[in-house]
């Protein structure tokens, strides 16, 4: 009994929605502490779920003792168990960051909407059922919408706004798509589905996968529907956008990619140019528009929009044991590490310069030099230069495409690495000017700077451990 | 008698749900939107399902028509406050 | 929105309203039948109505995360309102509304609590009774006899989580059973009926939350609120 109560993967999802409730009962902006206590269990409870899953295989957990279809079941798996990694690994340090960040800038929700925000994405990654993901992605979502309009602005607010009706639109989309398919199966358990939907499907079948794509892809912000991203990612508090570019769009791409790989795999291959050609657009046009801001954290933001992109180049590529599945692994996680430090830093840098322009960087350099580090070395991640884990990834899409003479993607990875270095090192130039007479830094805990670099040295070094990874991405539910 | 009266019912939410997006007056809008719901719940009390018609006559028409209809009051009240 | 704009959302629309159409008039029959799975395993719910068994049994972990998303939209508002300004004492209401409202109100406490009650075996439960108990305190709001809130207190923070921390800490003591919320067949039934009269207390003050949060109108007089609200 006592193995059972303390099983890891029930309490990934139990222990945050604790700390949120306590954070939000104790009120007036506590609970930093709790959070980074507990954060600090769960990182350790991921590794715990992670072992066990590499040495006896993927999991299950009935709750409530039922089983699917009648119960909900929760699956732990390679792929699960990599995501739930990188959610505590990205959100134990940004949690330490938010703590000083929260110093500064007065706040009274951030850590029970957080802690709400990590339980969602712990849920989702172990979900292993239709309508329980739509349950997650809900709690997602609100917690998202709710952080970006943390500060009370008039411009977070607006953007909060556009958010939640893009965000509402899209969940509705996909709820349409479940309530069309328990309609046609009458379950909505992934494990279930599988062997029911055969290789040519009914009409409302493809219907029904359909408006689910359209509503994750809009909750992704793959380009075209990217538009809601920049004013959202850019406006909100540091920590905030940090959590939301390197987390919460990778959850609904994680969903994509879940049931592309689990029950739609029969339509996946009819949907995989389609994504490929809007991912390849978003590399291009994301990066064109981050190239061509003038403000840091749109700079970043409009990063994001471009590195989503690469994650979708991967289903054109898509073959049972092949690379492109572990490239976009990687690349989402390599990403997650390298964004939310970027954003670590554009935070450490606008706090300190006290503005938000790119022209105010000048001569930052000798007033937060670690910083200024960890923005290289995330943007290393970024260009893809070895030996970083972005450069496994973009290696691993390469030679997936020249091997099935896919060529047109590889052009497309090249341009959107060097656009990536372009306005990397245009961040970087700025900062190392000399800073103009008038100038005036503030102090920013050193606290902040060091977490930002921690993050971005993973996002490099995690391409060094890349043979775990996918070993651990290898291990699947027994058929 | 009974189809009659469900063809009826669902023509009204049609109308209804069209009428609330379409009418350039916020206030009709407003009220033609907690119609809708109403006419929502008596739909689902005619397809069984008692639970979800008393949700949605309280949550969807009952609290959603209040909140907008305050949202609308707050609205109207900040305008005259901008311009006295 | 202008007129192509229009068109296209149109036209979009009625594409979607075809291909329902069409893919519910070609429904195949479901490979699963459900309703079987849950009509045989009611008697080892706890509760006598499948509609409950299902929200607080089968699928109570999809129930536990939607209260938390309930719990989630009103700290969504909280995050927007501006609590240092003030709010605006309720309006003098006429007589009849308040006279209506005194005979309404308890009438309304007594439908939530039967409602909560006869949840276990015919429809009704947390989600209804908690709205009936949220409109009871906007028609009191309304009638002039409550404060709109400014920033919930301690009090009534507790309130408003109580029923999903109480939620949350029966399913994580049933791990102990070998399950996230696996009720033991003696105690299924007293223990929905504790989560649900936690949930009825805390989702009418939530749902009441987002009507008094919004209420509170800000650049008038400052009121204290919050602590006296009840439900």
């Amino acid at each position: 009994m006592a193995e059972a109560f303390l099983d890891p993967l029930p309490w990934l999802i139990v222990l945050p929605l604790a700390w949120a409730s306590l954070a939000f009962l104790w009120g007036d902006g506590r609970g930093g502490r709790l959070a980074i206590a507990a954060l600090a269990v769960q990182l350790a409870l991921a590794l715990i779920l992670a072992a066990q899953v590499m040495a006896e295989g993927a999991r299950v957990h009935a709750v409530g003792g039922w089983g699917a279809p009648l119960g909900i079941d929760l699956l732990a798996d390679g792929l699960s168990v990599l995501m739930l990694l990188l959610t505590q690994a990205v959100a134990l340090p940004l949690a330490v960051y938010a703590r000083a960040y929260f110093s500064e800038v007065a706040q009274t929700h951030f850590w029970p909407l957080t802690g709400f925000l990590l339980a969602a994405l712990n849920a989702l990654f172990l979900s292993a059922d239709l309508f329980n993901l739509y349950v997650t992605l809900e709690l997602l979502s609100l917690a998202a919408v709710g952080l970006v309009a943390l500060g009370g602005k008039p411009a977070q607010a607006a953007a909060a706004l556009r958010y939640l009706l893009v965000s509402l639109t899209a969940s509705g989309a996909y709820l349409m798509g479940v309530a069309l398919i328990y309609g046609a199966y009458g379950t909505v358990s992934l494990a279930g589905l599988a062997p029911l939907i055969g290789p040519d499907p009914p009409l409302i079948t493809r219907l029904a996968a359909g408006l689910m794509l359209a509503g994750l892809l809009a909750k992704t912000a793959l380009f075209p529907f990217h538009f809601w991203l920049p004013p959202a990612h850019g406006g909100a508090a540091a920590p905030v956008s940090a959590l939301l570019s390197a987390l919460v769009v990778k959850a609904s791409f994680y969903m994509v990619l879940r049931l592309a790989l689990g029950p739609f795999a029969p339509l996946a291959e009819l949907a995989a140019l389609l994504l490929g050609v809007l991912g390849a657009t978003a590399i291009l046009w994301g990066s064109w528009r981050a190239l061509t801001t003038h403000h840091i954290k749109m700079l970043v933001a409009w990063s994001t929009v471009a590195q989503l992109g690469y994650l979708f180049l991967i289903f054109p590529l898509l073959q049972p044991g092949g690379e492109a599945l572990q490239a976009g692994v990687m690349q989402a996680v390599a990403h997650g590490l390298a964004k939310a430090a970027m954003f670590a830093a554009a935070g450490v840098l606008m706090l300190s310069t006290g503005r938000d322009t790119l022209e105010g960087l000048a001569g930052v350099a000798g007033r937060v030099p670690v910083t200024l580090f960890a923005f290289g070395l995330a943007g290393v991640t970024l260009m893809g230069l070895p030996p970083s884990g972005g450069f496994l990834a973009k290696w691993l899409l390469i030679e997936a495409a020249l091997a099935q003479g896919q060529w047109p993607w590889v052009a497309v990875i090249i341009a959107g690495g060097l656009l990536a270095a372009a306005y990397v090192f245009k961040v970087l130039r700025q900062a190392f000017l000399l800073a103009p007479a008038a100038a005036h830094f503030h102090p920013v805990p050193r606290v902040m700077e060091w977490t930002a670099f921690l993050l971005a040295a993973a996002s490099v070094l995690i391409g060094l451990r890349a043979t775990e990874g996918v070993e651990l991405l290898g291990v699947e539910v027994a058929p | 008698m009974n189809l009659a009266f469900d063809a009826l019912l669902a023509l009204a939410l049609l109308w209804s749900a069209w009428r609330s997006l379409a009418t350039p007056d916020l206030t009709r809008a407003v009220v033609m939107f907690i119609v809708f719901g109403l006419l929502m719940a008596l739909a689902w009390a005619r397809l069984d399902a008692p639970d979800i018609a008393l949700a949605e006559a309280a949550i969807g028409a009952g609290l959603t028509g209040a909140l907008l209809l305050d949202a609308l009051g707050a609205f109207g009240k900040r305008r005259a406050g901008d311009k006295p | 929105m202008n007129g192509p704009a229009r068109l296209a959302v149109g036209g979009l629309a009625v594409a979607l309203a075809g291909a329902l159409a069409a893919a519910i008039l070609d429904l195949p029959s479901a490979a699963v039948d459900l309703r079987g799975a849950v009509a045989m395993n009611l008697s080892a719910s706890g509760v006598e109505h499948p509609v409950t068994a299902v929200l607080l049994n089968f699928r109570g972990y999809d129930t536990l995360l939607e209260i938390a998303v309930l719990l989630l939209a009103l700290l969504g508002m909280l995050a927007v309102a501006k609590p240092e300004s003030g709010g605006s004492p309720p309006a003098a209401a006429d007589p009849m509304l308040r006279t209506l409202a005194g005979v309404a109100v308890p009438l309304m406490i007594l439908a939530a609590g039967y409602l909560l009650w006869a949840g276990a075996h015919r429809p009704g439960g947390a989600f209804q009774a908690g709205a009936v108990l949220a409109a009871a305190a906007v028609l009191l709001h309304l009638a002039g006899r409550l404060p709109a809130w400014a920033s919930p207190k301690r009090m009534l923070r507790l309130g408003l989580a109580g029923g999903f921390l109480v939620f949350l800490a029966v399913s994580a003591i049933l791990l102990s059973e070998g399950a996230l919320l696996r009720y033991p067949l003696e105690h299924a039934g007293a223990l929905i009926l504790l989560i649900e009269a936690g949930l009825t207390l805390s989702l009418g003050l939530i749902l009441a939350g987002l009507f008094l949060v919004l209420a509170w109108h800000p650049a008038s007089p400052s009121e204290s609120a919050g602590e006296e609200s009840k439900s």
